[in-house]
């Protein structure tokens, strides 16, 4: 066990302990339902801070590894531990959910010990599938998510909550049953070779599959991820999802849950099938930068407040997977920052919105316009987590977006290897990403104008109170973290950089694995041949990098300022 | 030198240029709503006012408290590198590396002291004019803000620095000019104009990630050094060099911000926000930072001469539309945003043709004397708003104005002089500069003779300008009062006509440091004064890739005699004074019959293409804005509600439903039903099975030996069915010779010796009791034919 292993365990446990003891309430006592959730979401909030305590920014690897047996018939094993990729996951997670309690918990009425008990859950589950070490414990993690926001659309959300929340449910299943044949599949191989049957992370990855086997095994959990991400065409059940789910269901899925698309693909899809990812690397870049502009332009035509940051999510999400896919340190790093700000800035727009509702009754953007006169503190801190979202420089979403499109401009050195001549160069995919800068502004601030601006003329807007105290207590850690990201983004950068470095590593390690029947990584016996003619193309294009430099000459020491 | 110990408060000193306008715009946005009106204008007037002090100290220095480190460093030499402080790293990922840095060296210098002080006038001049406004506190904060996002830009020692402050003017300029956003057409006018200055800057990112691509550094210095330098003129994509694309890309950044051609259209809509705002951000700071940056780039523009020909052309092109849109105009405000796009273009013009020098004195100058027109204007609207008039921009409505508002009166006429390029007023000398300048350019790769028609162009240009601006102040000031308002007009307070008088001094004496190098007459030193001291920081010539790789420099603006000097001035001169004179005949008194007249004969179809800006806006709500929210609607209900939700997910959903109906009827519990299906299903197996599967059989010669494999059928039929073998085709089943057992196996070796050329296989039906037979002839290989079959008996 590593120091400070207990907290990940602990962190699991106690949202669960919260809702056991949440269930064992009166089923009146809505007050006493709320404190218990709110001390227990506190509470965990404040023990994720001590992953820093523990937490070595300068190593890479898994830190804070708690290890025990847990279904010895299967292999599995109760492993969990972060590293710089999933350490802000982690926070952003325990950091959004008692935001959420505290600006949602009164907009619910009935039923508040189940709807407590179930946002509980879900932080169980969420923060369990982000620190899981284990494939079968992080499958068992990722359904568990499922059940509690499956409840949540489905018993506290709006008119169409029966339908959205099935249609959450059927997609989502549908992925994640694929994945499962794909996880049997390595598991089996991995016993195959080495003798031993485990569920363990990292003992799976010392194994290399055929590449036939990898391109389908990826193909199976890149349809899980990207039915999460959402990429385009999958994204459908997000926009109902989001319109029908309860302000907190809204805030979590897309300021937490989405984010499980793009951390499932650096944890385990692309560290497992490396020559599958190369294979689909282009296409799924290709439909992230479709969504960035489609969920751009379909979110413009929307007249329901909730469905225009719903297709955001689909436009910035795929900045995320854009970035991740460009496959270098700029992207990744890139990819993961930008979940961060999505977190946050799109939670605060569905936080936003629920303000709206709670006093309104409707999402229209007709029903509104000149809301600033009666609210001025609340569409201050409305625009700027707005301008946070369409990535003004300053504020977070710029660093995510800058970087994401960066990374992908510069993709030059890792895309090529798996990259046929007719699909489009990665210069272009930038350019192409970075279009997504004029739509957001575009659909922002026709949302913006059309709710805040104009005449105060419908008489129902006249009475509008400002935020309370309560509400003004979640928005301003919300607008504080924006500007912190945005002015300060290199601490965030830092602990980041190792993980990302060496994940890079590792795929360019493993990819390079020749063809060949499973096998434990290195030791294919008619590797001599391939590694020859590997080194061939590497000399080859070490020249070619050579030429270019001579005619370039040398760029200055230090690198860029 | 090391300017890392130049401190206060734990901060850099260049760090608090930007910051004390911040600070004060903090202030007043989060607690000015409960401050009084007198401690929220003292905050913001004090820190702009303190960033302006600072400015100074650190340039010039201040008399008796020491100072003036730029001024030292330029007397040494050092002027172009300047003062470099970094407060911290913002951003560091793998090669990257951005600091928040900041550089004062001379061309930044002119902005800041620019920015800092018409700024500072134009707070004071605010306290005046917002006085009634119940949102005081935001107003200020705004500015405050604008101008600490200003200073950035122009500070910033990086790309990525200037583009913080580049998006943050965009903000200050979005909210300030829908600042009375109760009134609809306010609130869009400033997402116009965010949304034209973002398809800009998605233009300016991608120079910065193509530069970064080919240079791997964004600070202004590295990108400037000789190392990294030529990169610029090597051959980039399809043979073009990289310096043509990376700054065409800024560029059009550069005509988002600077409202060039094609994206000019918000900049009119703009004059929405309070006037202050339009002489702050519309005329004097925001609307130059394109200028700015082209000089700041000035290495990488003068790397290629394609870029250049772009950005004078553009900006040639720009002066004279926006010239010709202004004749039109009977809105004040208005006919001033044609002006300032017209002077931008000339700006540019001076920047194409690498006269740096020229595009940064007509930028100061210009601050002054449009921001005294702006200021005048307002002065104006304020006066008539007073005199009861509801729509006080309407020039139609005013005249007579210079016996109510003197000093108002004056201050613009100065100001229109200046515009006008009349000797010795401040336009005459940087706009005289430009003209030179653009008449003796010879870079290679341009057009003959192309200097001299970007020469007669601005003459154009100027020529309409003199006379749009002098029929402006002749319909606001002379003649007779044209409505009851300007009976009844006033003078504004001091707070208001204080600014106005400093900026008029300003527009008529800044030319003074900007005589034309006259190599015959010794003029005193300080009457070339901006031009030297702003040249260590730009750079007058460009990279000219020698045959054999080798980097030569050449000057692009020639140098002409005196003679030729001071020939160009007096025509420059000439030409105002005709527009001038043009604008008297026609609106001398008021505006003449003869102009409607014009107006409604032989210039009718100019006039209207003038009153609708070449219908600019309606040619791009055609083709853009329509097609945009057209293609937004198809793409939800098409693609997303049908293709995608009702035909893949929900018609999927349907195809399953569909199923489960059909087993549910099945499943009612009767017995009955569950036999007859049984029996169906059976049936449905063998008919299915034995569907298309008749009997046959394939051969195969081996050696000396002949295989035969019988196909009896694939169905469950086939596996009780009685084969017989007729392997010499004589009809009649065949036995082994050797061992007397009857050929009935479906896999059957015989000697090649006992067949003949036809072989028969008898199927007999185990239900039916019914035999067929199947014959096939084989083709043997010509070696080993053996005899014809003997006929069937």
């Amino acid at each position: 066990m590593q120091p400070g292993a207990f907290v990940l365990p602990l962190l699991i446990a106690l949202p669960l302990l919260g809702a056991i003891l949440v269930m064992c309430t009166p089923k009146t006592e809505s007050s006493l339902h709320r404190g218990v959730g709110m001390t227990f979401t506190v509470i965990t909030f404040i023990v994720s801070l001590l992953v820093f305590r523990y937490f070595n920014a300068k190593a890479e690897g898994f830190q804070l590894v708690f290890d025990v047996e847990w279904i010895p018939g299967l292999g599995a094993r109760f492993k969990t531990g972060i590293d710089g990729i999933s350490i802000f996951l982690v926070i952003l997670t325990t950091f959004l959910m008692p935001i959420t309690l505290l600006g949602t918990s009164k907009s619910i009425e009935k039923h508040t010990r189940e709807f407590m008990a179930a946002m509980l859950v879900l932080e169980a589950g969420m923060l369990g599938a982000f620190v899981s070490l284990d494939i079968f414990l992080f499958y068992t993690f990722w359904e568990v998510m499922l059940i509690p926001m499956y409840l949540l659309i489905g018993i506290w959300g709006g008119q169409r909550r029966l339908y959205a929340s099935i249609k959450f449910v059927i997609y989502t299943m549908l992925g994640s049953l694929l994945m499962l044949v794909a996880i049997f599949y390595v598991y089996i191989q991995h016993a195959n070779v080495t003798g031993v049957y485990t569920t363990d992370l990292e003992q799976l990855l010392t194994v290399a599959l055929p590449h036939n086997a990898q391109f389908w095994c990826f193909g199976a959990f890149a349809l899980a991820f990207s039915i999460k991400i959402p990429l385009f065409p999958l994204h459908t059940w997000l926009p109902d999802a989001h319109v029908e789910a309860p302000t907190a269901g809204s805030v979590i899925l897309a300021g937490v849950m989405l984010k499980f698309g793009i951390f499932g693909f650096l944890r385990f899809a692309m560290p497992l099938f490396p020559n599958g990812a190369a294979v689909w690397a282009p296409v799924i870049a290709i439909l992230a930068v479709i969504g960035i502009i489609y969920g751009a332009l379909v979110a413009f035509a929307q007249d329901d407040v909730k469905k225009i940051v719903a297709y955001s999510s689909v436009s910035h999400m795929g900045f995320c997977a854009l970035g991740l896919f460009a496959l270098t340190p700029y992207g990744i790093s890139g990819s993961i920052f930008a979940m961060l700000s999505h977190g946050l800035t799109t939670g605060g727009l569905f936080l936003g919105i629920g303000v709206l509702y709670e006093r309104r009754h409707t999402r229209r953007l007709a029903e509104y316009g000149g809301v600033w006169k009666v609210m001025p503190v609340f569409s201050a801190l409305y625009l700027i987590i707005v301008m946070g979202s369409a990535g003004l420089p300053a504020l977070s979403g710029f660093i995510g977006e800058f970087l994401t499109i960066f990374g992908t401009f510069n993709a030059g050195d890792t895309f090529p290897a798996s990259h046929p001549n007719y699909l489009p160069s990665p210069r272009l995919l930038g350019a192409l990403a970075a279009t997504g800068v004029i739509f957001g502004a575009v659909y922002l601030l026709y949302m913006f104008q059309k709710v805040f601006f104009g005449k105060l003329d419908k008489a129902r807007n006249g009475g509008l109170k400002d935020l309370s105290g309560r509400e003004l207590a979640t928005f301003l850690p919300l607008v504080a973290l924006i500007f912190a990201l945005g002015l300060f983004p290199r601490p965030v950068l830092q602990v980041m950089e190792p993980s990302v470095q060496k994940f890079i590593k590792d795929y360019h390690r493993r990819v390079a694995e020749p063809d060949g029947p499973s096998h434990v990584y290195g030791t294919l016996p008619q590797a001599d041949k391939t590694a020859d003619a590997m080194q061939n193309k590497l000399d080859a294009a070490a020249k070619g990098a050579q030429a270019v430099q001579n005619t370039l000459g040398t760029p200055p020491a230090g690198g860029a300022q | 030198m090391d300017y890392s110990s130049m401190k206060f408060g734990g901060l850099p000193l260049l760090a608090w240029i930007p910051l004390l306008p911040l600070l004060g715009a903090l202030i007043n946005l989060t607690l000015g709503r409960r401050f009084s009106k007198a401690t929220i204008h003292t905050i913001a007037i004090a820190t702009v006012g303190l960033a302006f002090v600072l400015s100074f100290w650190l340039v010039f220095g201040v008399p008796g408290l020491g100072g003036g480190e730029l001024w030292k460093l330029y007397k040494a030499g050092g002027g172009g590198t300047g003062i470099a402080q970094t407060v911290y790293t913002w951003i560091e990922v793998g090669n990257l590396k951005v600091e928040l840095a900041f550089r004062l060296d001379t061309l930044s210098a002119v902005m800041i002291l620019i920015v800092t002080g018409v700024g500072t006038l134009i707070h004071i001049y605010s306290t005046g004019y917002m006085a009634h406004d119940p949102r005081y506190a935001a107003f200020f904060g705004y500015l405050n803000l604008f101008t600490g996002a200003m200073l950035i830009l122009v500070l910033g020692a990086n790309l990525l620095v200037m583009f913080i402050g580049w998006e943050g003017v965009g903000l200050c300029s979005f909210l300030l000019i829908g600042f009375w956003y109760e009134n609809e057409d306010y609130a869009t006018a400033g997402r116009k104009a965010f949304i034209v200055n973002r398809i800009g800057d998605f233009f300016f990112l991608l120079g910065i990630f193509l530069l970064f691509w080919a240079t791997k550094t964004l600070d202004f210095a590295q990108l400037k050094s000789t190392a990294v330098g030529a990169a610029y003129v090597q051959p980039f994509w399809g043979g073009e060099r990289l310096a043509a694309a990376a700054a065409i890309c800024l560029f059009i950044g550069a005509c988002g911000k600077s409202a060039q051609l094609p994206l000019f259209v918000w900049l009119p809509d703009a004059m929405a926000g309070p006037t202050p705002v339009s002489a702050l951000i519309h005329a004097a700071t925001m609307v130059t930072a394109g200028v700015y940056m082209v000089c700041r780039l000035s290495f990488l523009y003068s790397a290629s001469t394609t870029a250049m020909i772009v950005v004078a052309t553009v900006g040639l092109l720009t002066a004279l539309a926006a010239a010709f849109m202004a004749f039109a105009q009977t809105d004040l405000k208005k006919v001033l945003a044609y002006s300032t796009v017209s002077q931008l273009g000339f700006m540019f013009v001076a920047a194409g043709t690498g006269n740096w020098t020229a595009a940064v004195f007509h930028l100061m100058t210009h601050a002054f004397f449009k921001a005294c027109l702006f200021l005048g204007a307002g002065s104006v609207m304020h006066g008539m708003e007073h005199g009861g008039s509801t729509t006080p921009g309407d020039i139609t409505t005013m005249g007579g104005l210079r016996k109510h508002m003197p000093i108002t009166r004056i201050t613009f006429m100065i100001s229109c002089l200046a515009i006008a390029g009349i000797f010795p007023f401040s336009g005459f000398f940087s706009k005289d500069e430009i003209l030179a300048g653009a008449w003796g350019v010879h870079p290679p790769g341009w057009p003959a003779m192309y200097g001299k028609v970007l020469w007669i162009g601005l003459l154009i240009a100027a020529l309409g300008t003199a006379f749009y601006m002098w029929r402006l102040y002749f319909l606001v000031f002379s003649g007779d009062e044209r409505s009851e308002a300007a009976k009844h007009a006033h003078e504004s307070p001091p707070s208001m006509t204080m600014p106005l008088v400093v900026l008029a001094i300003l527009a008529s004496l800044a030319g003074l440091i900007g005589f034309p190098h006259l190599t015959g007459t010794h003029l005193p030193s300080f009457t070339h004064a901006f031009a030297s001291w702003l040249a260590p920081s730009v750079t007058p010539t460009y990279w000219n890739p020698g045959p054999d790789g080798v980097n030569a420099s050449e000057l692009i603006a020639g140098h002409s005699s005196d003679a030729t000097i001071l020939g160009l001035a007096a025509i420059a001169l000439a030409i105002g004074a005709i527009g001038i004179a043009l604008a008297w005949t026609f609106y001398g008194r008021g505006p003449s019959p003869s102009v409607n007249r014009l107006v409604e004969g032989p210039l009718a179809g100019p006039y209207e293409a003038s009153k609708h800006k070449l219908w600019f806006d309606e040619i791009y709500d055609a083709t853009i804005v329509r097609p945009f929210k057209v293609v937004a609607n198809g793409l939800y209900t098409v693609v997303d509600k049908f293709i995608i939700d009702t035909i893949a997910v929900n018609g999927s959903a349907l195809v399953i439903s569909l199923f489960s109906r059909i087993s549910r009827w099945f499943q009612n519990g009767q017995v009955q039903r569950y036999l007859a299906g049984l029996v169906v299903g059976a049936a449905l197996v063998f008919f299915v099975t034995d569907w298309h599967s008749k009997a046959a059989f394939s051969y195969e010669i081996v050696g000396d030996r002949l295989h035969l494999t019988a196909e009896p059928g694939a169905g469950i039929l086939g596996a009780g069915t009685k084969l017989a073998w007729d392997i010499d085709g004589d009809g009649s089943p065949d036995a082994d010779p050797a061992t007397g057992a009857a050929y009935d196996k479906p896999d059957l070796w015989v000697l090649l010796g006992d067949t003949r050329t036809r072989v028969n296989l008898f199927v007999t039906d185990p239900i039916t009791r019914k035999t067929t037979k199947i014959t096939r002839v084989l083709r043997f290989p010509a070696a080993n034919v053996p005899a014809a079959t003997s006929e069937e008996k």
